[in-house]
């Protein structure tokens, strides 16, 4: 058979190679610098960015949040969209409609999403007036403007526009568990929880995985929600690690400390990545 | 309790919990569904009639509001800079990334591995490291305030996941079709462009979906981009109404309800395919 | 399918294609940047004037702006953007050769792209030449120059100011405070009659950092004039001056009083301002450009407020005004600076100036003779005829950051997480950093 001609991969690999790898290695190298941005050279500082990094309260905070963020909605989001895809992957006769409807969220601009939860969580905004109007006043808060609650907050409106696309990962691999096996292990006697435990979840492991892969990754990158709900606040409440880095390098013209954070969030993604990529590579040993 | 009388409970009692089950999940839904009767509400109110009560509905829906966010907001223009930087994007992720993935499933060297791990590489990286220096490069292409400039980015970020779903499904694919037609005598590019693009078709649909989506959506590298200039694209135009001091929200939200409408109508009339896109995408 | 009939269809759908693209390639514009768009280095000048300015700036410029081309025969061609988006991308457009002829700039050295910032680094053209120099108001003047020269010109000028919605004063039987301690039996007595004294919308901090300067405007600056040489000599800081920690203290007395808004720290400044619309709250501290907004909110529009400076100490005569120039710049890399320089000139007629003015609702900018439509901002007249006003606090402190740390760090110290002394100690630590 005639190969195909490396030809095939050139535009591609161009088009990467100038958009992700040269600035990305780029930014690396900027990362032992103090570069302002300004006309005037930058000169190396070497680790000078990352202990400062480490002293500046915003930056730890920052760091705090974004693995606090990422491990919490990650496992929230993975309960919640495998509820959601078990409920409808039902004889629902509204199961197709409620589909729809809770996919939705995860197609909007995600600035959209954040202005639209910013105004509903002010505090005399849609939700508290809502619970109020449902008798629930106790629960009322100040979202948004508390600094012990406004995380989750943030980690709440994260689920809230991804976890269809959990439960539609879900819904996916719902298709693949037989109903034969579901049938057989009724008939002996199983109750339903004991088919969710012992045929149903295993069955899905594949999905849970690709699920939890994907909410990791995009959870450590979160910026637009973070950005502009809170801008990182209370305080520093709610600063991630994109959320610093942006302020530093287009707000404050530090570019050289902005780009040691993204070098930071860079090597937690791997580190996460990998681990992950580990688990994925069992998976497919096993089966 | 006879057998048969046993029988018609369970089968009312899974009627009861039946009727039960959907009507909790239409609560769940409805209440899922909050933030969008708040959307709505908020777009077509007046300033005084929010003052008065975020929740309500408006008294009379103020269509002022609409056309205002889209004469101020410029809506217009942006909503064509958005389809033309999401139509030519997508089209040259289809082009760039089913090529690759062709060279990439089908040449199990070390070299095409390799590559192909670099280009998953890119689906970890933060794009945050490099976008100061891309952005120079772009000014030094004398890009920057053009369409050119977020066509190339927006392919070349997207190219990641384009190559991982591409790859994946020629993987999946037999090779018996390409085969043939080389024994016919046609080249690698006939091959292709005859063969292979054909029955690329289902998973080009979940790309066009998937990276449709996302390059709509996308806002900081476009706000950087374009910002301010006559090529703005929709998020950015939304996220320049926000004033220093103040946010007039019926506005925001009118503005938000023109970007989200495209999506909105293009979801629901497609929704079985872009769901299972998505889920087949995902599932490579 | 034979073997002519497949080039043949692949033609035809490359030429659909081909067509497809030129033809949109061709409806469009904005593929390429044709030279002279928005282009520092690359642009052949000539008859067209670039302009990056705020939304505010454009907004007012817009009727000026074609009377200008007009007159002159110049096209202008301005794009506009939020200021925060603006600071961010105008860094980056400087560094990147793209900005525009004209620019806006921050006041003095309050963020990096500030009159001082960007002179000092000689990225803006000199004016000291320009007929409108002379007419800088002092206020104005020290925020304008880099050691003696003129860099900046100021379209308008707002004042920090105090709305407060008539009705609710007049329900409770209060009168417009002048002093410190009758703003604190007005609180008492707003308070008392149910109703929030103080509106404090501060999420996001901005409405904060009025506080901060308008305090500062009255407690700190006229007590010790020279503050910010000494605090730049390093002979004083935030922690160790008396005059910064009796302005934080002031604030944190109201605060602790409880005449702040509840939850002030999720408030957004909208909410706030229509809270005093409503009457749910009695006054909000605001700046000047702000008040047009906070009108709209009430069915009885301008008539329903009324403004008065903050008052701060025990004599009324003590009370400042802050006051923030809203700058234009000329490139220094401008492909038209003459173009730039004329738009600027024709801007500072006082026909001009009186007109930005009265679009807006703002003070003017020069200290030319105009007269001003709205009587919004009279009460506060008579301080500035008497010279009682002052630069913002942050615009001579050396970097954005003293500014952000104070914003960020004073949500934790409104809501005492922190004490006085670690947010001052947290914004001296920012300052001693200097101008990067």
């Amino acid at each position: 058979m005639a190969r195909i001609p490396y030809a095939f991969v050139v535009p591609a690999l161009l088009l990467y190679g100038l958009v992700v790898l040269y600035p990305t290695v780029a930014g690396g190298v900027y990362a032992f610098t103090d570069w302002t941005g300004r006309r005037v050279a930058p000169s190396f500082t070497g680790l000078a960015n990352f202990a400062e990094l480490l002293a500046a309260p915003a930056a730890r905070s920052a760091l705090r949040n974004t693995l606090l963020i990422a491990l919490s909605t990650t496992v929230l989001q993975t309960v919640l969209g495998l509820a959601l895809a078990l409920a409808l992957h039902s004889s629902l006769r509204s199961r197709h409609l409620l589909r729809t409807l809770f996919f939705a969220p995860a197609l909007l601009p995600p600035v959209i999403v954040g202005f639209l939860w910013q105004y509903i969580l002010t505090p005399q905004g849609p939700l508290n007036e809502a619970l109020g109007a449902v008798g629930l006043s106790a629960l009322q808060q100040n979202w948004l403007g508390d600094a012990s609650i406004a995380l989750a907050s943030v980690i709440g409106v994260i689920i809230w526009q991804n976890a269809g696309l959990t439960m539609v990962i879900y819904l996916a691999g719902l298709q693949g568990v037989p109903p034969e096996l579901l049938e057989a292990a009724e008939i002996d006697g199983a109750s339903r929880w004991q088919r969710l435990r012992r045929v149903t979840i295993p069955l899905l492991i594949p999905a849970t995985t690709i699920a939890m892969s994907l909410t990791l990754i995009g959870s450590l990158k979160l910026f637009d929600q973070v950005y502009v709900m809170t801008g990182g606040g209370p305080g520093y409440a709610t600063e991630t690690l994109s959320v610093v880095m942006y302020k530093e390098a287009f707000v404050s013209g530090r570019y050289g400390y902005a780009a040691a954070i993204a070098l930071v969030l860079t090597m937690i993604v791997f580190a996460f990545a990998l681990v992950q990529l580990r688990g994925l590579r069992r998976f497919e040993v096993d089966s | 309790m006879s057998a048969t009388t046993g029988v018609r409970g369970a089968r009312a009692r899974r009627l009861t919990t039946g009727i039960a089950a959907e009507l909790g999940m239409i609560v769940v839904a409805l209440l899922f569904m909050f933030p969008f009767y708040v959307f709505l509400s908020v777009a077509l109110k007046t300033p005084a009639d929010l003052a008065a009560s975020p929740l309500s509905l408006p008294t009379d829906p103020a269509w002022a509001n609409v056309a205002d966010a889209w004469q101020r907001g410029g809506l217009g223009q942006a909503l064509t800079n958005s389809a033309i930087v999401t139509a030519l994007s997508v089209a040259g992720l289809v082009a760039c990334g089913s090529t690759a993935a062709y060279l990439l499933a089908r040449r199990a060297q070390r070299l095409s591995l390799g590559l192909y791990l670099v280009f998953l590489l890119g689906l970890m990286i933060p794009l945050q490291l490099g976008m100061v220096p891309l952005y120079q490069l772009m000014r030094d292409a004398n890009l920057l305030q053009t369409y050119t400039s977020l066509i190339i980015f927006e392919v070349g970020h997207q190219l990641p996941l384009v190559i991982f779903l591409y790859t994946g499904f020629l993987r999946a694919l037999p090779r018996e079709y390409e085969e043939a037609a080389r024994v016919d005598g046609a080249g690698p590019f006939t091959s292709f462009w005859r063969i292979v693009l054909p029955l690329l078709r289902p998973i080009t649909g979940t790309v066009v979906i998937l990276s449709s989506i996302n390059i709509w959506n996308d806002f900081l590298t476009p706000l950087l981009y374009v910002g301010g200039s006559a090529q703005q694209t929709l998020p950015v135009a939304i996220f320049a109404f926000r004033g220093e001091f103040a946010s007039q929200w019926q506005i925001i939200f009118a503005g938000m309800g023109i970007a989200i409408l495209p999506i909105l109508v293009v979801y629901f009339l497609l929704q079985k395919y872009i769901i299972k896109g998505f889920a087949s995408g995902i599932k490579g | 399918m034979n073997s002519t009939s497949r080039p043949s269809r692949r033609h035809i759908l490359l030429a659909a294609t081909a067509a497809g693209a030129t033809g949109a390639l061709a409806a469009c514009s904005g593929f390429v940047n044709s030279g002279d768009e928005g282009s520092g280095d690359g642009g052949s000048g000539g008859d067209t004037v670039t302009a990056y300015v705020n939304t505010e700036q454009s907004a007012g410029l817009g009727a000026l702006i074609e009377a200008f081309e007009a007159e002159s025969g110049l096209t202008v061609d301005m794009s506009s953007a939020s200021t925060d988006e603006l600071n961010q991308q105008l860094r980056v457009q400087l560094t990147s050769g793209t900005a525009s002829d004209l620019i806006r700039v921050s006041p003095g050295f309050s963020s990096p792209v500030a009159a001082g910032v960007l002179g000092q680094e000689g990225e803006l053209a000199d004016l000291s030449d320009a007929s409108w120099a002379g007419d800088l108001t002092p206020d104005t003047q020290s925020l304008a120059e880099v050691d003696g020269q003129v860099m900046a010109f100021p379209v308008s000028r707002n004042a920090i100011v105090m709305a407060y919605n008539r009705d609710v004063f007049e329900q409770a039987g209060v009168e417009v405070p002048t002093t410190w301690p009758e703003l604190l039996a007005a609180c008492e007595a707003l308070a008392a009659a149910g109703v929030t004294p103080i509106s404090t919308p501060f999420q996001g901090g901005i409405f904060f950092q009025f506080w901060v300067y308008a305090m500062a405007s009255t407690l700190v600056y006229p007590v010790n004039p020279d503050v910010d040489a000494q605090m730049a000599s390093g002979e004083t800081t935030f922690t160790d001056s008396p005059e910064w920690n009796e302005a934080f203290a002031r604030i944190a007395e109201l605060n602790d009083a409880g005449y702040f808004s509840d939850g002030m720290l999720g408030v957004p400044p909208d909410q706030g301002m229509q809270s005093v619309a409503t009457g749910e709250s009695a006054m909000v501290l605001l700046v000047s450009a702000g008040l047009p907004q906070l009108y709209g909110y009430s069915e009885a529009g301008e008539e329903g407020f009324g403004v008065f400076a903050l008052p701060a100490t025990e004599n009324a005569g003590d009370t400042h005004v802050p006051l923030a120039p809203d700058f234009l710049a000329v490139n220094a890399n401008a492909t038209n600076p003459e173009g730039a320089r004329a738009l600027l000139d024709f801007l500072a007629q006082p026909e001009n100036v009186e007109a930005y003015a009265n679009e807006m609702g703002v003070l003017p900018g020069l200290g030319v003779e105009v007269s001003l439509e709205s009587t919004a901002l009279e009460p506060i007249m008579p301080l500035l005829d008497e010279g009682r006003s002052t630069g913002y606090a942050n615009y001579l402190w050396p970097n954005g950051d003293v500014q952000q740390t104070m914003l960020q760090s004073g949500q934790e110290w409104l809501d005492g997480t922190i004490e006085t002394a670690d947010l001052l100690g947290q914004m001296d630590e920012e300052y001693a950093k200097g101008t990067p």
